[in-house]
Formats: structure tokens, C-alpha cells, sequence
């Protein structure tokens, strides 16, 4: 059986969670690039990831599952389009305890246009706690007033079931393509 | 009162006689004795000398006798008074440990008071919360009552008009702890689910994405979800979709909660289906899907 490799991009910004989110169901130790946060503006966390982050997940057929979590930073933008080519799709995680997630939304909406487009990718909102401010009605109507139609989930990806959730969700969007043949 | 090393004093020798009587030992009562007979000694005449002895002896046994009693007398002092020493301190302690007694027993019937009052404390915010408990249940079913029938009327109008899944709430079950898990869709109650033909006839699409967390959680329902956003679907379509009959009650909760938010249109018309790949990959990505949702257990 030809051992076909298949990749899902996890993007968002620094502190959304990316990294967590790899960990929680990759079957190997993610590896991680991650270096100290010189970047405080963005974010106060400690360690930051600077090139990716990797974990795999090996299917029924041994065929791998790769995990990619591109650096949050927006100055390493060039290095979205590199992962992200021939993916399954982009599960986009939006940190909602910054000042401002819906502008954060849009430079990832833009720098993921590609798979956007071809409906392949979901949102997912973390720390949705810490801001109730912006509810997902205030994304639904962000993404709409965009013209655009992307599932949004709250999640917590410390929790794995969560994060199955976005996957759950992404995997959903891709079935209907091929089943409705777009 | 030490009157072995001492003198008693005497006029005649009854106190060197007496001395003799307490010396202690053989040699010092035999230096004393010969110090005795030598004074005798210098007395005139035997007979006196004699009389003279007997009543040294007879002085100085009294005068032994006499310091004995008063030594008795004075231990006898000195004994009353530790006596009474020790009694006056044991009735010290004694009256000591009755004021403790009394203020243990002051602190007990107070603590036994506190501990009423705290009871009665107890039993009466019990009698409130049971009255406040009465009142709330009694609001709430009526409440209820009222919310049941508004509800009915308005799904009987929106039935009627719109020919939507119809339900009622189940009003018996109010009096023991009415909850929303108490709304029971009227096909429910058949032994068969019996969908009403027009309902059957419908085919529903979802308009815009939902917040799925206040979705009714469960297996396929993301991706009947995203499948109702590319296409539209029929209620048994959808039963197919989620797994048979057996999912119904489920499907019946997702297509109310998605109506009542108005995410869910449908209508009676069926839209042209949409054109389905013939590419030969078509296959072999749906068993990759199928794959990774193993792995995964979603």
C-alpha cells in the first residue's frame, strides 16, 4: 500500500495555543522550535515558536498524519504559504483575550487566503474567558461582513477533546468537497 | 534541746551525775564517774557521801525527765504546726479547685445554651428555607404551566403555518423537578416514530454556520452541520447521515435548536443536486478521511 503523507497547518497568533494544541494529540514528543519571547508586545508568554512546530499521527494504514504550527509572528508571514502548500486544510486559532482578535483575525484571513477559499479551514477561539466582549456571534459577524462562511468553535486546547473538535470540523469540511465533488 | 554536751547546772554534782548518764561511751562515762568520785571524795563522811550520790541521782534523773517532756512538748508544737500547715494548704487547694469546679460548670451551662440557641437557630432557617422552597416550586410550576401552553400555541401556529416538527412539554412530570430535559417531541411519545408527512417532504439547508457550542453535542454532528451548509438535506437524509432511526430523537433536538435560531431554512422545493466528482482520487480521499477520524476515535 503506497504510504501517502498528509498534513493539517495549525495557524494563529502568538499565544493562541498552536503548540498546545500539536502537543495534545500528537502521538511523538512535537518538535519544537521554540525560543525566549522577545516579541512582549504581541504576547507576555516566555517561549515563542520561531520556525514550527511538528507532530505526526500514524493512520490505520501507517500512512502519517503530519501536524504543522506555523510561528504566530507576523513578520514571519513568508514562512505560512512554505507549510500550508498541500494541506489538508488550516485550523486558525484566535488568542480572544488580546485588545483586539477580529483584527487579529483578518491578517491571518489574508495570510491564509488560499485554503480559505477552497473551504479548508475552521477557527477555533481560545481563552474566550478572558474577554466576553467578542462572542462567536461577533466572529460570524466579522467573517460574514468579509463575505466569507468559516465554522467557528470556542475551545480550550489543553483539552484534547477540544482540539478533535477542530479537527472533527475541518475533516467534515474537506468530506463534503470531495462528496459533493468540488 | 541538746543536753548531752552540756552542763546542766546545779549546785551539787547531780549535773556531773547526769552527765555520766549520757555520756556515750564506756571510757567516757568511766573518765566522768572517776571525776565524780573524786569530788565525793573530798565530802566528809561515807553516809554522807552516800545521801549525797542518791541525791545527785535522783536531781539528775528529774532534771532528764524534765528536758525530756519539754523536748516531747516542743515536737509535739512543732508537729500541730506542720499539721496545721499542711491542712491550712490542702483546704487552699481544696477551695481553689471548687471556684474552678464552679467556673467549669458556669461555662457548661453556658455552652449548653449557646448549643439551644444554635438549634433553634437551625430550625428555623430549616422552617424558612422549606416555606422559601414551597413558594419558588409553586412559582416555578406555574411558570411552567404558563410557558407550556404559550409554547404549545405557538408551535400549533408555527405547525399549521410553516408545517415545522411540532412538540408539546410533557406537563406531569412538573411536580418532580420540572427541567427542559422534560420537553418530549411528540413523536417521541409513539412506540414508532411517526414523522408527519409534510415534515417527511421537507428539505432543510443551513444558512449560516451555528456556534456549535450550544448545539446538542454528539457523534456526526459537526459534519451533518457542515454537510447542511453545502447541500440541502431531507429529514431522512439526515437520520441516514447520523445513523439510522435510532438517532432521531437527536436529529429532532439539532433541527429545533437550528430553527428556533433561524440557521435552518427549509423548504418543499429540491434544489438541483449539485454535480458529484467523478475524479478516480474521490475514493481513496474519503477513505483518508475515514482513516484519520479512526485515529483520531471522532
Amino acid at each position: 500500500m503506497t504510504q501517502l503523507t498528509e498534513k493539517i497547518i495549525f495557524a494563529g497568533s502568538m499565544g493562541s495555543g498552536k503548540t498546545t494544541a500539536i502537543k495534545s494529540i500528537s502521538e511523538i514528543e512535537p518538535v519544537s522550535t521554540e525560543v525566549d519571547n522577545n516579541d512582549t508586545e504581541q504576547s507576555n508568554k516566555q517561549l515563542t515558536t520561531m520556525a514550527m512546530d511538528f507532530g505526526t499521527l500514524t493512520l490505520s494504514d501507517e500512512s502519517k498524519l503530519l501536524l504543522y504550527g506555523t510561528p504566530g509572528q507576523e513578520r514571519l508571514s513568508f514562512m505560512w504559504s512554505v507549510i500550508s502548500d498541500g494541506s489538508l486544510g488550516v485550523i486558525i486559532l484566535i488568542d480572544n483575550s488580546i485588545s483586539d482578535p477580529l483584527s487579529n483575525l483578518d491578517i491571518y484571513l489574508k495570510g491564509f487566503s488560499d485554503l480559505i477559499d477552497q473551504s479548508k479551514a475552521v477557527i477555533g477561539i481560545t481563552k474566550s474567558d478572558l474577554n466576553h466582549q467578542v462572542d462567536v456571534l461577533a466572529y460570524h459577524d466579522y467573517l460574514k461582513s468579509k463575505g466569507l462562511s468559516i465554522p467557528v468553535f470556542t475551545v480550550d486546547v489543553r483539552q484534547k477533546d477540544d482540539v478533535l473538535i477542530l479537527l472533527d470540523g475541518l475533516i467534515s469540511l474537506c468530506e463534503s468537497k470531495y462528496i459533493l465533488g468540488e | 534541746m541538746d543536753i548531752t554536751h552540756k552542763e546542766l547546772p546545779n549546785s551539787n554534782n547531780s549535773d556531773l551525775y547526769l552527765s555520766i548518764l549520757l555520756k556515750n561511751t564506756p571510757e567516757e562515762k568511766t573518765a566522768v564517774l572517776r571525776e565524780y568520785r573524786k569530788r565525793m571524795d573530798k565530802e566528809k563522811g561515807l553516809e554522807h557521801s552516800l545521801l549525797q550520790q542518791n541525791n545527785d541521782v535522783m536531781t539528775a534523773v528529774q532534771n532528764l525527765v524534765d528536758s525530756s517532756n519539754e523536748k516531747q512538748i516542743l515536737i509535739s508544737l512543732e508537729i500541730e504546726n506542720i499539721l496545721l500547715s499542711e491542712l491550712e494548704s490542702c483546704q487552699q487547694a481544696i477551695d481553689k479547685h471548687k471556684v474552678l469546679i464552679k467556673s467549669l460548670e458556669k461555662q457548661l451551662i453556658q455552652k449548653r445554651e449557646n448549643e439551644k440557641s444554635v438549634i433553634q437557630s437551625i430550625r428555623k432557617f430549616k422552617e424558612d428555607n422549606q416555606r422559601e422552597m414551597t413558594r419558588l416550586v409553586t412559582s416555578h410550576q406555574e411558570e411552567l404551566a404558563r410557558l407550556t401552553a404559550s409554547h404549545q400555541e405557538e408551535l400549533r401556529k408555527i405547525t399549521e403555518n410553516e408545517t415545522s416538527p411540532s412538540f408539546e412539554m410533557n406537563s406531569l412530570p412538573f411536580e418532580s423537578e420540572a427541567t427542559v430535559e422534560d420537553i418530549i417531541f411528540d413523536k417521541e411519545l409513539a412506540t414508532e416514530p411517526t414523522p408527519q408527512p409534510d415534515t417527511e417532504a421537507l428539505f432543510y439547508k443551513l444558512t449560516t454556520w451555528p456556534d456549535f457550542n450550544d448545539l446538542t453535542k454528539g457523534d456526526r454532528i459537526i459534519p451533518l452541520a457542515t454537510r447542511l451548509m453545502a447541500q440541502q438535506m431531507s429529514l431522512k437524509q439526515m437520520e441516514n447521515f447520523l445513523g439510522g432511526p435510532t438517532e432521531k430523537q437527536r436529529l429532532l433536538r439539532f433541527i429545533d435548536e437550528l430553527t428556533s435560531i433561524g440557521l435552518l431554512t427549509s423548504t418543499n422545493t429540491k434544489e438541483e443536486p449539485q454535480v458529484t466528482s467523478d475524479k478516480p482520487e474521490k475514493n481513496n480521499r474519503l477513505q483518508l478521511f475515514k482513516r484519520i477520524r479512526s485515529s483520531l476515535g471522532i
